[in-house]
């Protein structure tokens, strides 16, 4: 018999890590239906039980109305067809408050099947925090077990716990707030009237529509007018008093179990003094970001060169042992195709490593708060600063990853505009044409293309929020939590850079092996290649016949952009393939409208989803052909001039 | 005296008294417990974004949110 856990907690406390602590690194990642929230399930054994961990995306209550929000209660009331056996909430004991008002907001939900775990208890050991887990599990009336994701200690209690729950030989009754007078009034004519749970009633009272819809038609009305009557008596919203209740409840519990909740946050305040300020802050930002990209290339450029060495082995041995068309099939469909996008492979490992670390080290927290006024004067939310991270390494989960951002309107152009941002697929295709160029101008050029991309995500942003809202500018505020400065810790990030890295090979498996394979098709029928009969030729000088005046472009280049479009790595195996010779100008030309031209079409679907249309996927695909377009024509005249 | 949270010195200890702000900005700060009643701890109130604690956790504000924070020092 399997039994489901969900994990439920505020953001930065751990989870994931948590996550893979339980289950190892098999941790599946998807989507929620019907939303682009993320979805993580991994599952362990624990005696004769199969245990599916389900983590709810990071929250600090129940009660908003996020995208997040209504994923987490959706699932929790049963709305996905499954309900947790089990539901166990995450704290961390520096800010045990929240967690221990979620955990009251989870049991409002109905659950009793809870766990408490009390995550980081190695790091707060050492800043001196104590605490009293025992007199914890007493107050809180649920299990409650002291956690170390980084270090594994606790992790085989916490499973026996969750155990012990889930299969009812432990009987958890969860502390309850104690709510005001006329709400507990309420509450009790709704449970004694109508037996409508406590739970649920406080939840409809609150007017969570997800309850509210559950109850019959007449109970509905009544619940409106008791709203009404509590909220004039109160002199507020019943959703502000019962969160406030829980909030004091949760105080109290914790001032009571946790000592000496002092500081050792001296270093990071003097820290984040310097890291948040407008002049220190934006050269170190620039600093960290220039390093990023100096290690990542100069470390992947060995790599590369070793799986080249690799290849050309392969090759070798291919052309001495194999016949056509057998051949070039491997030749120029496998090695030349897949293997040259593998070789780039390195970049996009080691440029995420470091963003991952920046990640987990918390300082792109600092980063997005410094961000964010700057962000502001182009529509922008200061957490955008975080899918553009995520964007470098593709631009699909940042599309997805613009729901952090509460603002609707921010957020959809975050979502419209971010596939600007170059992903490490167009890393791979920059890298490569970029050192076509003499050596003194590679590094140049690349910052160049970089720049010009990041230019045009923050103008087309700009555009489109005065065309979306005249003159309503969005005023910039934001609340960003900065988690606490922390050595990264090497298991989370290489599972998370793993997770996000592995993408890049399994397109070079699949997308590129297809497209390599039908380009080799197409450049050895119906005629082979050099009697300008081939398909690949008859398309390509087609294409040339536009590309060439207004880009510079000849139909090799013209191909390897008509495949770029299903992903942008094809550019690279497409030339390698091609055998193209691309002059320096040509070169950068051509990264250049390969970077901004289209956003690929796992991107583009990806908009669609997020935006629940078919408008912006299309003004994001004709807006940045458009922007690559002209860009591309007037580097190339201006090169040509020159 | 209440005075806007970014007009505090860095260090010190306040309460809010009330806040001054939108709907929506309200959502955002009472969703991190910055709410009437609560205790911050100031750590930074510029130049840039205003860094303040709230229990264990630290956040950092916009300006001309953390303006509409009207707060009071405590002992």
């Amino acid at each position: 018999m399997g039994k489901t856990v969900a994990l439920v907690g505020p953001p930065n406390v751990g989870k994931t890590t948590l996550m893979s602590r339980l289950c190892g690194v098999k941790v599946e990642v998807g989507n929620w239906p019907g939303v682009t929230v993320e979805r993580k399930t991994c599952r362990y054994e624990h005696g004769n039980t199969t245990y599916k961990i389900v983590d709810l995306p990071g929250l600090y209550s129940l009660t908003g109305s996020s995208e997040d929000q209504r994923v987490a209660i959706s699932y929790l009331l049963g709305g996905y067809g499954e309900k947790p056996d089990t539901v166990v909430v995450v704290g961390d004991p520096f800010s045990l408050e929240r967690s221990v008002a979620l955990l009251m907001e989870v049991a409002e939900l109905g659950y009793h099947h809870l766990v408490f775990a009390v995550n980081m208890m190695d790091e707060a050991r050492r800043k001196g925090i104590h605490v009293d887990l025992d007199g914890l599990e007493e107050k809180l009336g649920v299990p409650v077990v002291g956690t170390s994701a980084k270090s594994g200690e606790g992790v085989d209690r916490l499973k026996r716990a969750i155990a012990d729950v889930a299969e009812g030989r432990v009987e958890p009754k969860p502390v309850t707030p104690d709510y005001p007078e006329p709400i507990e009034r309420a509450v009790e004519r709704l449970t004694s009237e109508h037996g409508i749970p406590r739970w649920a009633a406080i939840r409809a009272l609150e007017g969570v529509e997800e309850i509210l819809e559950r109850l019959p038609e007449g109970v509905r009305e009544e619940v409106r007018d008791l709203r009404r009557k509590v909220e004039k008596e109160l002199g507020r919203p019943v959703r502000e008093a019962t969160e406030d209740a829980r909030r004091e409840t949760a105080y109290r519990i914790v001032s009571e179990t946790v000592e000496t909740r002092e500081d050792g946050f001296e270093l990071q305040d003097r820290l984040d003094k310097i890291l948040t300020h407008p002049v220190y802050g934006t050269v170190t930002a620039l600093t960290v970001l220039a390093a990023v990209f100096w290690i990542a290339f100069t470390l992947g450029g060995f790599l590369e060169d070793a799986i080249d060495g690799l290849l050309d082995v392969l090759k070798t041995l291919s052309t001495t042992h194999l016949h056509e068309p057998f051949r070039s099939l491997v030749n120029q469909g496998l090695i030349e195709g897949v293997g040259t996008v593998l070789s780039l492979y390195p970049y996009v490992f080691l440029l995420l490593l470091l963003l991952t670390m920046l990640e987990d080290s918390g300082y792109t927290a600092r980063v997005a708060a410094l961000a964010a006024p700057l962000m502001a004067r182009f529509g922008l939310h200061g957490k955008t600063v975080f899918p553009v991270a995520i964007s470098l390494s593709c631009n699909v989960p940042a599309v997805t990853g613009t729901r952090i951002i509460e603002d609707p309107r921010a957020r959809l152009l975050s979502a419209v505009t971010i596939p600007f941002v170059p992903c490490s697929a167009r890393l791979a295709v920059i890298t490569f044409l970029t050192a076509k160029m003499p050596p003194g101008l590679r590094v140049p050029a690349a910052v160049a293309i970089y720049a010009v991309a990041l230019a045009a995500f923050l103008g087309s942003a700009a555009l489109l929020d005065g065309l979306l809202h005249r003159g309503k500018r969005s005023t910039g505020g934001h609340v960003i939590e900065l988690p606490r400065l922390r050595r990264p810790h090497p298991r989370t990030v290489l599972t998370v850079t793993w997770i996000r890295s592995k993408e890049f090979l399994e397109k070079a498996g699949t997308t590129v092996l297809a497209v390599s394979l039908a380009l080799w098709a197409a450049s050895k029928y119906p005629q082979p290649i050099g009697t300008g009969r081939s398909a690949t030729e008859v398309l390509g000088h087609a294409l040339a016949t536009v590309t060439g005046p207004v880009l510079g472009l000849g139909w090799k280049e013209a191909v390897a952009l008509v495949n770029g479009i299903a992903a942008k790595e094809t550019v690279v195996s497409t030339l390698t393939m091609l055998n193209a010779h691309l002059s320096p100008d040509k070169a950068f030309v051509l990264a250049l409208v390969t970077t901004l031209y289209f956003p690929c079409v796992a991107t583009l679907a990806s908009l669609w989803s997020e935006t629940g249309s078919l408008k912006w996927p299309a003004i994001s695909l004709a807006w940045s052909l458009a922007v690559a377009t002209v860009i591309g024509a007037a580097v190339h005249a201006a090169l040509t001039l020159t | 005296m209440a005075k806007p949270l970014t007009e505090v010195e860095p260090g010190t200890k306040v309460r809010v008294v009330d806040i001054v702000a939108g709907r929506g900005a309200m959502t955002m700060l009472r969703e991190v417990g910055i709410v009437p009643g609560a205790e911050l701890e100031v750590v930074k109130t510029g130049p840039g974004p205003v860094i303040v604690r709230v229990g264990g956790a630290t956040f950092s504000l916009g300006r001309g949110l953390a303006a509409k924070v009207l707060v009071e020092e405590v002992g």
